[in-house]
């Protein structure tokens, strides 16, 4: 049955493109359009893909094989030939079925949630973006194709922390965001060209292990393995928010409240860990390299629920306590134990995608919680936890460093946003002076852009 | 809510020498001025809806605006461009433009080019004056079309004609060898190869007639212009703008410091407020905030920058003797060079700085009853915390300066050439004004700038609201004099709250023997309850008031309570173990492998949210059905749980007093229905940090059901009816009364201790819950039409189910709009009003005048319900008119925050006032207040009452009087009362579904025939002509 395969996964995949298609039509030159014509085209789109995904994970159990779908060239360079290659297994088309089934529900619940906002065609837009990007992420048979998905759901998340472009705190977190990404992409990218270098080739099979995804080997020698492996944890730190990296994602929760649950509770945060499965049978070669997976796992688990106690906001409590869970995921992916990993990943998602879109109803729940545990709240026998233990200074020492977050943000911000802002300045700068150059008048100074305030800030 | 007074410990052992305690209390008096200006806003979860702009109350209310625009930035109305669309839509008709410009002074003044000062003044109105900054002028001059065409909102024939004849002047101009005269003006514009290719022709005798045989426009405008440059060249600079004392005390930009400072700043006051969202609380809290803050500021690394390094060293080099707030706060003063005098305006943009948080201090400080946690909240403390990080901030950065930028001459000509515009002006014309002349026209214009403009816009469009709504009302007063109400049968009572106009009005159409009252939702009675789940008692009155007795639900059986409550408390607990358990590390490992079930409650929850709710609430009731309760009404010999020192229940002659008070307020002394039905209310809503603001204002933000249910309790009690007896209101045997809630969310009805309704009543109480059904179901349909989620014309039982659906759908940011459209208050007998459709904008308030002639009980109304009602409406007004500063902004990225406010996103200020999405459809007016009332009577009460004083004098609320004799209306103008004719006629409907059903619009008022006695002939129906619905 290829063909039938073909024609689900590219269903699939293509229904939000379409759908993108027909919005950024539906939108072009208008002021205005109809909400519910914007919001039926995507719903359709994510109900067909809903379809195709649930299809394609039915027969991956029941078949329990995997599928390499083939749909020809992309393009080629020199030796080299890129070809779009779908790989259906069961990991990818369960992370196709949450896909699809998160952005249906996320779909669903925006259209009244956004009703009557400026930016409600832009959001589904996006939305459509960005589910097109995270089926490529997860079905894609090779590297090459996995950063293609990978690089839409970067952009589209930065995007949507931007949202409320109108204050300069959604702005400047995305802009965060976007060059935490940036930065980490360089690991994915040089990864993928060093996988191509060693092995000719970065497809997921057969090169990284014939047969079942689990089973797999791959034919590198240690010291190569090692190398691209750890290029490639780079990589998953950025998207999925570990430490040293992790600082931008509390901050990502600038954008509507559904776009944070999707993008932050279930789907994009867990791209690194689903990358890092998809490696296993590298990993499995590179024992320096799964070491390393484990070393930023476990700190980031430790000192991002340390952090997640101290928050006083729900949105960023639920940051820190993603953040805690995927870093035990990775533990999990060093360990060598994808499996686990996967149903970690997937379960965990469903319960974030619902404690965020909750995330308002804090109130409400915490309210008739008081009520009932009045007693246990004063006596504060429900919280005894371990931090509790921590007295006088010791404890004041430790609360002080979970609430500056252990200074991680702080030591992004110095060492790495700043000089990429100073850079990019710095060639803004060149290019005013080469334009002004070329016409009469002289050199005149911008407004004031929301970079310059990020970098004075940290200068 | 449990609150202990909390005190400021005062720190240091030596006192301080008697010139720093001098400093001191001037220091204390500076930061109690600049306080004043903080949002008053409680905690979130006990929301109070007030006037934004208390603070400036004892102004008139234009002055006040201005005054919020001078010291918060915020907008004193909606924009012109709003007001304009207003206009175009006929919300705001040109008569009331013109009546509201005719009050201004000067309007004969003449101005040049044979115009007046009444005239300028009103096509500035209709067409507005563009503002631009200098950059954009220059742009739209060199890139745009600016200058090349007439604005398309008064081109027509008698501009080109105007063309025409300055296309053939300059024709003459150019053959009479008077190119010169003609270049000469053009190049004060622009450089010769600049206007060449602007043109597209070249600046010869030649070049410059083939353009005017194109289209002279373009040089015509360039005339203009240049001739407004010219005009405008030698005025006056405007004054350099007066830098902040912050910006001097800096040295630069206070925005550049705030950006350093901020993010660590809320995160510590997030930690101080915090009620129990984080669970590792900040150590120390006891101790004070700054304490608190210092000794964790002294483990602060310098990772961060430094700011926070500098910061670490002057908090580390503070004496133990120094450390108490307002000494820190002194010392960092001085650090800063902030002269004395200037103290208070330093700490007023301090403090303004972020409003939310610090105005959270403050209220928590200054009203310990809404505090949650016992500590000590100062916000000397605040400001402690936050000049030393200022302090080290400023010492931190490098400093740059930021030049303003000069003025352009562009700018001021602009106005000038956009007047040349307005008026019409030849060529001819404007070439013979003289410079005086020019300061003449741009100083009229200076004189009714946008503030001004929007003014008169602002008076006009509630003019012509005015009209509408008097006109309504005068009419429909007038038919009603000439019928005489049935005997009622059944009588209800509902809060005054503009959402309960519906409901009355439906109930009332089912039949002419059902009669309604409308009286502030506590029922005078100023409890404070806790119910059966709760932990603590908490207000059930205005948030002016305090509690003067505790009121308990407790169980009637403590055996079927007990095994309930422990069923309830595992519960909870099982839920707050998931709560934390999910966030935690190694519980969290095993909820979150777990956590693929909760997919299906989900997908149900979000999918089918009112089936959701229905399987959830039957799985409570099944797996712990709540106990039959009682309210402890009257004070008995049996000790309850004492959590609060107030006396437990009232006692008789208490009971007496405050009941008989209450029907005497809304007229209910004698003819007393068999079956009296009195409710309170409340609303429910999912995912809505703002629930609170939708409950009852009189009841502090909560539900009001337990003040009905305990007002009906004591009525129905023969010990409190034999004291009614002794003040002479006489309640017939036959008589029962019946407590319950309106849910004004979901619109469900619930009546309270239905057990108790004797036989006789029986059938009574059938109809009348029949009845409530019908009229809630209509009422849910009316409501309906505001929402487009809502198909128009669905049956009222579909748009029951849709709003039930609505107040449970987690997606759903806008429930109910609440008090959304609010701008009228009514205050009198219903039966002049009955049978008027007021579109839910109304609050009604019962009186009755015959039985008050020495207008006490009016006085004692109108002292309680004018404040109330202008703060929910004022409160409204603001939140619309500025949703960045005054309201709360779009919900969509809120975020909440120690349970005690929400935040925008990751991090920002608490954002005060009310959502966009509760706002979105309101149409910000002053309230209008219809008292049934002699004049003479209005100005006494006025005169007596300072706070009614003071709105009705500062036009706060407008108000209009109704003769209770004559029903003639009369309106509180500028120069006193002046009597108001109605000019409109009144249309009639059979039914309230029949005049709503088609649009979503606001609908002028209509007379509603149903359940009207049928003495009146029935008038021919009418369908809404689309005259009398707005667009």
């Amino acid at each position: 049955m290829p063909e039938l395969h073909a024609l689900l996964v590219g269903t699939a995949v293509a229904a939000p493109v379409v759908a993108f298609a027909m919005l950024a039509t539906l939108i072009w030159g208008r002021d205005s359009v109809s909400e519910r014509a914007v919001v039926d085209i995507t719903r359709f789109a994510f109900f067909v893909s809903l379809v195709a995904s649930l299809s394609l994970m039915t027969w991956s159990f029941l078949g329990a094989h995997s599928f390499l779908v083939d749909l020809g060239p992309w393009f080629e360079v020199g030796s080299h030939s890129f070809r779009i290659t779908f790989l259906l297994d069961r990991l990818s088309t369960s992370l196709m079925t949450l896909t699809t089934g998160a952005a249906t529900l996320i779909g669903y619940f925006s259209r009244t949630y956004l009703h009557g906002e400026r930016g409600h065609p832009r959001f589904y837009l996006l939305l459509n973006v960005f589910a097109a990007g995270m089926l490529i992420l997860v079905s894609a048979g090779s590297l090459d194709f996995l950063f293609v998905g990978w690089e839409i759901v970067g952009l589209t998340s930065a995007l949507l922390i931007a949202f409320f472009h109108e204050r300069s705190d959604p702005v400047r977190n995305g802009l965060r965001a976007f060059i935490t990404y940036r930065i980490c992409d360089v690991g994915l990218l040089t990864g993928t060209i060093m996988l191509h270098h060693f092995a000719h080739n970065a497809n997921f099979q057969p090169e990284l292990g014939p047969g079942h995804w689990v089973a797999g080997t791959a034919h590198l020698d240690t010291g190569a393995a090692t190398l691209v492996a750890l290029l490639f944890l780079l990589g998953a730190m950025g998207k999925s928010a570990q430490l040293p990296f992790g600082g931008w994602l509390p901050r990502a929760m600038e954008g509507p409240t559904p776009s944070s649950a999707i993008f932050y509770g279930a789907l994009s945060v867990h791209a690194g860990v689903y990358l890092l499965i998809r490696l296993t049978p590298l990993l499995e070669d590179a024992p320096l390299a799964s070491a390393a997976v484990i070393a930023v796992g476990a700190v980031t688990t430790v000192l991002g629920t340390l952090t997640g106690r101290v928050q006083t906001d729900v949105k960023s409590a639920l940051a820190y306590a993603t953040m805690t869970q995927i870093g035990l995921m990775f533990v999990e992916v060093g360990l060598h134990l994808p499996g686990l990993a996967t149903v970690h990943l997937l379960s965990h998602a469903t319960l974030r995608i619902w404690q965020l879109l909750r995330a308002p109803a804090i109130l409400h729940e915490m309210h008739s919680l008081q009520g009932a545990l009045d007693h246990e709240f004063e006596t504060g026998r429900w919280l005894d936890n371990i931090e509790r233990k921590f007295k006088g200074p010791l404890g004041a020492f430790l609360y002080q460093r979970a609430l500056d977050r252990f200074y991680f943000d702080d030591i992004g911000d110095r060492f790495v946003v700043a000089p990429i802002l100073w850079t990019a300045q710095r060639f803004a700068w060149l290019e005013a002076r080469l334009v002004s150059a070329k016409s009469s008048g002289g050199v005149r100074r911008g407004p004031e852009t929301v970079s310059d305030r990020q970098l004075e800030k940290v200068s | 809510m449990s609150s202990a007074p909390a005190t400021v410990q005062s720190r240091g052992g030596v006192r301080p020498p008697p010139d720093t305690r001098r400093s001191l209390d001037r220091l204390a008096q500076a930061v109690d001025a600049a306080a004043h200006l903080l949002p008053g806003q409680a905690p979130i979860g006990a929301f109070v809806h007030h006037n934004t702009l208390h603070v400036f109350e004892h102004l008139p209310f234009h002055e006040a605006v201005r005054e919020g625009h001078r010291v918060f930035g915020a907008e004193p109305y909606m924009s012109e461009e709003r007001f304009r669309r207003e206009f175009a839509s006929g919300r705001i008709q040109l008569e009331d433009v013109d009546a509201c410009l005719r009050e201004l002074d000067g309007r004969a003044l003449a101005l040049p080019g044979q115009w007046t000062l009444g005239d300028m003044r009103r096509a500035l109105l209709l067409h507005g004056a563009p503002t631009f900054d200098a950059a954009h002028m220059e742009w739209a001059i060199a890139e745009g079309e600016l200058l090349n065409r007439v604005p398309n909102s008064f081109d027509g024939p008698a501009w080109r004609t105007r063309m025409l004849a300055a296309g053939r002047l300059l024709r003459e101009k150019i053959e009479g060898e008077q190119l010169e005269w003609l270049t000469s003006r053009l190049l004060r514009l622009a450089d010769q190869a600049t206007l060449e290719g602007e043109f597209g022709h070249r600046l010869t005798a030649n070049g410059l007639s083939d353009l005017i045989a194109k289209d002279p426009t373009p040089l015509v405008l360039r005339l203009y212009f240049a001739r407004a440059l010219e005009l405008t060249a030698n005025l006056p600079e405007p004054p350099a703008p007066v830098h902040s004392v912050r910006s001097r005390a800096f040295g630069m930009d206070p925005r550049r410091v705030d950006e350093q400072i901020e993010s660590t700043l809320i995160r510590l006051c997030g930690a101080y407020l915090d009620t129990g969202l984080a669970y590792w609380p900040m150590p120390s809290r006891e101790e004070g905030f700054f304490e608190a803050v210092r000794l964790l500021a002294l483990h602060t690394s310098s990772v961060p920058g430094r700011t926070r390094h500098q910061w670490r060293e002057t908090i580390e080099a503070m004496d133990e003797d120094e450390r108490s707030a307002s000494e820190v706060v002194l010392k960092s003063l001085r650090a800063l060079g902030v002269a004395d005098e200037d103290w208070e305006s330093y700490l007023t943009e301090t403090l303004l700085a972020l409003p939310g948080w610090a105005g959270m201090f403050y209220r928590l400080e200054t009203k310990p009853a809404l505090r949650m946690r016992s500590l000590p909240y100062s916000l000397m403390d605040y400001l402690a915390v936050r000049l030393t990080l200022e302090r080290a901030a400023v010492a931190a950065i490098r400093k740059v300066d930021h030049l303003p930028e000069a003025p352009s001459p562009l700018v001021a000509a602009h106005e000038v050439y956009w007047l040349f515009l307005l008026g019409g002006m030849s060529l001819d014309a404007i070439n013979e004004l003289g410079p005086a002349e020019g300061t003449t026209l741009t100083s009229a214009l200076h004189h009714f700038g946008s503030m001004e403009r929007r003014r008169v816009f602002q008076e006009a469009y509630e003019r012509t609201y005015r009209r509408e709504i008097l006109d309504g009302i005068a009419r429909n007063a007038r038919l009603q004099r000439s019928i005489e109400p049935a005997k009622a049968r059944i009588q209800l009572a509902c809060c005054i709250d503009d959402r309960e106009e519906s409901l009355r009005r439906h109930f009332e159409e089912l039949d002419p023997h059902y009669e309604t009252f409308g009286i502030a939702g506590y029922y005078g009675l100023a409890i404070s309850y806790r119910g059966l789940t709760a932990a603590h008692g908490s207000p059930l009155c205005p948030a002016s008031m305090s509690p003067s007795h505790q009121i308990s639900e407790v169980a009637e059986d403590e055996a079927v309570d007990a095994s309930w409550r422990k069923r309830w408390v595992l519960a909870a607990k099982l839920g707050f173990a998931g709560h934390v358990g999910t966030r935690s590390l190694f519980r969290g490992f095993g909820l979150s492998l777990a956590g693929a079930v909760q997919a299906l409650p989900m997908a149900v929850r979000i999918f089918a949210p009112r089936t959701a709710h229905l399987l959830w609430d039957g799985l409570g009731d099944k797996l712990a059905p709540p106990p039959r309760t009682r309210l402890t009404a009257l004070r008995e010999t049996e000790v309850l749980r004492r959590t609060t020192p107030l006396p437990e229940g009232l006692s008789v002659p208490e009971a007496v007093e405050r009941v008989a008070g209450v029907l005497e307020d809304m007229g209910m002394t004698r003819a007393f229905a068999p079956l009296v039905i009195v409710l309170g209310h409340g609303s429910t809503s999912m995912n809505n940090p703002h629930e609170a603001a939708h409950e009852c204002g009189a009841c502090s933000g909560g539900k009001g059901g337990p003040n009905a249910r305990l007002f009906a309790d004591l009525l129905g009690r023969d010990e409190v009816r034999a004291g009614l007896r002794d003040h002479g209101i006489e309640i017939p045997d036959g008589t029962f009364f019946v407590g319950g809630i309106h849910d004004t969310s979901d619109d469900a009805v619930d009546l309270f201790d239905l057990h108790r309704v004797p036989d006789t009543h029986a059938e009574l109480l059938v109809e009348a819950r029949d009845a409530l059904d019908r009229a809630r179901a209509v009422d849910a349909l009316e409501r309906a039409r505001r929402f487009t989620s809502t198909p128009l014309g669905v049956a009222p039982a579909i748009a029951l189910r849709q709003m039930e659906a609505r107040a449970q759908d987690l997606a759903q940011p806008r429930p109910e709009y609440g008090h959304c459209t609010n701008a009228v208050c009514l205050v009198g007998r219903r039966w002049p009003n009955r049978g008027l459709f007021l579109d839910r904008r109304a609050f009604l308030v019962s009186y009755d005048p015959a039985a008050d002639p020495d207008s006490g009980i009016l006085e004692r109304l109108l002292a309680s319900v004018v404040p109330v009602g202008a703060g929910i409406n004022l409160e409204y007004y603001f939140s619309y008119v500025d949703q960045r500063v005054y309201g709360s902004g779009t919900k969509l990225p809120h975020n909440v925050t120690g349970l005690v406010g929400v935040m925008d996103g990751h991090e920002s200020d608490l954002r005060t006032g009310l959502p966009h999405q509760m706002v979105d459809i309101h149409e910000p007016m002053r309230l209008l207040c219809v008292v049934e009332a002699k004049v003479e009577t209005l100005l006494t009460i006025a005169e007596r009452q300072p706070e009614v004083g003071r709105l009705v004098q500062g036009r706060w609320i407008q108000l209009v009087a109704m003769d209770p004799d004559t029903g003639a209306l009369s309106v509180l103008g500028p120069s006193g009362f002046e009597p108001y004719e109605p000019r409109e006629p009144l249309h009639s409907f059979p039914t309230s579904t029949a005049y709503f059903g088609r649009t979503r619009d606001n609908l002028p008022p209509a007379r509603i025939l149903a359940g009207l006695p049928s003495t009146e002939a029935p008038l021919p129906t009418e369908e809404p002509s689309e005259a009398s619905v707005h667009a």
